[in-house]
């Protein structure tokens, strides 16, 4: 039985998918990738992850709307979302709370912050949390 | 509208003769003299009206009706009904009226007539000396003005509804008025016949004095509503609004002011063009523009004039086929905003015209201090855009360029943290990759952060030129040797013959060769990127293109304004702020030279820079003795790894 928490991280930019791919991994966390909007959703759907770290501006589909999608649809809605972005303004980080995500990260983002806050809500949702977490 | 109006007139033909059919016939021949002397006279009763006053309340009088009950007790009621409509047709006639307005006034003539005729005939054989007789006619002459006042109301309520209860509630009094006149005229003079002969010739002092008396005075009236009317017209289209807006309601004023059928409004916008705007019936519309010039031809500043349809040029006679004549009025020039007003009036002109003009050219004053109004405001209002515009620019401006400096420095800073919380426990490898990541978009950051200085030294106008001789083979070469291995080796660089030197600045020169080939990697993604270097004749030409799907040719002048990515979901992919084009043809023109965008034939984009070089005696392909061309092998430098 895995009982490894399990993170999707979808974002365009390599360095920031290689980065976060390496963090997470060491921290325990199962970690799958995604680098396209327009899949985002369809592996979220099937490999219901415990978290997921969305980029915004991503050709094809943004991070917004696959956000507003995972948050209509049952079996993803309570899966915490992180918007991870680079668009910094206060209209932006508005819309990312309207459009329902549980945290709002402006690029450059701090990293500590990003596993704390992804060890608390994988950790309250009550799932095994064997092997994790090795804070340092 | 005209359609149903003539439809109630029909119907009333028809209900008048129903009428005329029941009435007991009475027999008898028709007198000729006497019939074409009640038609005369009811001619004549229309032709003169008679306006009487009483401080601010205004009567017309027509003594039709005063004619209409001499001829109850002189003619057979067929007769009488057949006299009062040829006699009305007749001056209308004369009046010129338009033909549906004629045939309706007719219709209900004819039904009032009809009515009026039966109601009398009823009452028995008509007696002068008889008073019964004399009701039997005042009830006639009541039904005949009731009738009318019917008919009126129904076209009223057909055509203008607002209107209509305005005048059913003030036409009472003054047809209460005009009929109890008319019955005392008619029946006194049907009083004095019946005396003698003669006798109805004493009427004949009252009646010059009713109708001569109160004219001019009716005149001096008619002045004074026609100038409340135009303070109320002024107060109503001084509104600021739109200019074709503005033009329009001028347009609808100077018809009211006019009672004409067609009014047209023109003036002068601020590009120096003429505009008109047109109301009739149907409404208002854009006036067509040779109408517009035709009448801005004829009407001279500061003036005002009738003419007649006939006399005017073709374009306008489309616009206004019907009327008797066009009224304009231009304020004098120069002092104010050129306007055109003009009218078209399907009433024949009378005493007042002359009137009526100089309430238009005052109209017209008024008019060019409404457009005056509305081309300042228009002006304020899009100053106020493009200030908004620009504001809104400037925000794009500072979102783009945080987001490009975030970008690059989120894997910087992600790279050091990554490092400082796995330490030991990182492979070396992935260590020495993590850092390379971190150097490349480092690297990036700085270029961005010298791209933005130079933008900035360029919309300050700081940057200096520093020219040195320049080998454009040489610098080719340099661009291909410094982006070959971002380019994937796509690059081909390939040099027609010797093109000599030139002096310029060649690191300014080399930014922009730099960017234009970065421009092609990033939006080509396949197919080669050819640069070729080209002297054609007193310039050099450099030609950077690319097989990519290229840019519509609506949209290759915005590539080059500032921060401007054609496609916003590819800034991620395509990293960039949007200057980099930007850039190249402000440096461009710092050069002296110019940068175009063409399409690659079957299909990409050609960027095309063009710096002037005068040739010199040494290096010059184009003499004709020199056999230097053929001379040196076509370096053609490229298809690198």
């Amino acid at each position: 039985m895995n009982t490894a928490r399990r993170v999707l991280i979808v974002d365009d930019d390599p360095d920031v998918l290689a980065l976060l791919a390496l963090n997470f991994d060491a921290e325990g966390f199962d970690v799958l990738t995604c680098t396209s909007g327009a899949d985002a959703e369809a592996v979220a759907l099937s490999a219901l992850p415990d978290l997921i770290l969305l980029d915004v501006m991503m050709p094809e589909r943004d991070g917004l709307e696959v956000l507003r999608a995972l948050k209509a649809t049952a079996r993803t809605r309570d899966i915490p979302v992180v918007l991870l972005t680079a668009r910094s303004t206060d209209a932006d980080i508005w819309e990312g709370w309207r459009s329902g995500t549980d945290y709002y990260m402006t690029k450059p983002f701090d990293l500590d912050e990003l596993l704390r806050f992804a060890d608390h809500v994988t950790n309250h949702r009550g799932l095994p949390s064997e092997g994790s977490p090795s804070r340092r | 509208v005209n359609r149903r109006i003539l439809g109630v007139a029909t119907l009333q033909l028809l209900l008048g003769a129903l009428v005329l059919r029941s009435s007991p016939a009475t027999g008898g021949g028709i007198n000729v003299l006497e019939a074409v002397a009640f038609t005369g006279a009811f001619a004549v009763a229309g032709l003169l009206p008679i306006h009487l006053e009483f401080r601010r309340s205004a009567a017309t009088v027509v003594l039709d009706e005063a004619v209409w009950i001499v001829a109850l007790f002189a003619m057979e009621p067929m007769a009488v009904v057949a006299c009062a409509v040829t006699g009305d047709a007749l001056a209308r006639v004369i009046l010129r009226q338009s033909g549906v307005k004629t045939a309706y006034n007719l219709a209900s003539v004819f039904l009032a007539a009809s009515f009026g005729s039966m109601l009398f005939a009823a009452a028995g054989p008509a007696d002068a000396g008889d008073p019964r007789s004399w009701i039997a006619a005042l009830a006639s002459v009541t039904a005949l003005s009731g009738s009318t006042i019917l008919s009126i109301s129904t076209v009223l309520l057909m055509v203008e509804p607002h209107r209509a209860r305005t005048v059913l509630s003030a036409s009472p009094a003054p047809v209460a008025v005009s009929t109890a006149t008319n019955a005392s005229l008619g029946l006194a003079t049907v009083a004095l016949f019946h005396v003698s002969p003669l006798g109805p010739l004493l009427m004949v002092p009252v009646l010059a004095a009713v109708l001569l008396g109160p004219r001019r005075q009716a005149l001096r009236v008619a002045e004074h509503l026609r100038f409340e009317r135009l303070y109320e017209a002024s107060a109503r289209s001084g509104r600021l609004v739109g200019f074709e807006e503005a033009l329009a309601a001028l347009a609808v004023e100077a018809r009211g002011l006019m009672t004409g059928s067609v009014a047209l409004c023109c003036a002068l916008r601020g590009d120096g063009t003429w505009t008109g705007m047109q109301v009739d019936d149907s409404g208002t519309s854009q006036a067509p523009p040779e109408a517009v010039s035709a009448l801005v031809q004829i009407a001279r500043p500061g003036e005002a004039e009738a003419v007649a349809i006939a006399a005017l040029p073709e374009q306008l006679r489309d616009v206004v086929p019907r009327g008797v004549e066009l009224v304009w009025a231009s304020p004098p020039a120069p002092d104010r905003r050129p306007v055109v007003l003009a009218v078209t009036r399907e009433i024949f002109p009378d005493e007042q015209a002359k009137g009526r003009a100089d309430v238009l050219a005052a109209f017209a004053g008024h008019a060019a201090l409404v457009v005056a109004n509305t081309l300042l405001f228009e002006e304020v209002e899009q100053a106020l855009r493009r200030q908004i515009d620009l504001n809104r620019q400037k925000d794009e401006f500072v979102a783009a360029v945080s987001h490009e400096l975030r970008t690059p420095l989120t894997t910087v800073l992600g790279v050091v943290s990554t490092a400082r919380r796995l330490r030991s426990r990182l492979e070396p490898d992935a260590l020495d990759e993590l850092l390379g990541r971190a150097a490349q978009q480092g690297d990036r950051l700085r270029r961005l952060i010298d791209e933005l200085l130079l933008v900035a030294a360029a919309e300050h106008g700081t940057l200096a030129v520093q020219n040195n001789p320049v080998d454009p083979r040489d610098l080719a070469e340099e661009v291909r040797v410094e982006l070959d291995g971002r380019a994937g080796g796509r690059l081909r660089v390939r040099t027609g013959g010797d093109v000599g030197r030139l002096v310029t600045d060649g690191d300014k020169l080399r930014q922009i060769l730099i960017n234009l080939v970065e421009n092609a990697v990033k939006y080509a993604p396949d197919g080669p990127i050819e640069v070729n270097v080209r002297r054609v004749g007193q310039t050099i030409e450099w030609c950077v293109m690319d097989h990519g799907p290229g840019i519509p040719a609506e949209e290759r002048d915005r590539v080059f304004d500032c921060f401007v990515q054609l496609d916003q979901s590819s800034t991620r992919r395509q990293g960039g702020t949007g200057l980099g084009l930007y850039l190249c043809r402000r440096l461009a023109d710092l050069l002296g030279g110019d940068l175009e965008l063409t399409e690659t034939p079957g299909g990409g984009c050609r960027f095309t820079l063009r710096l002037p070089a005068p040739s010199t005696p040494s290096a010059s392909p184009a003499d004709p003795m020199s056999p230097q061309e053929a001379s040196v092998p076509a370096p053609t430098q490229g298809a690198a790894a």
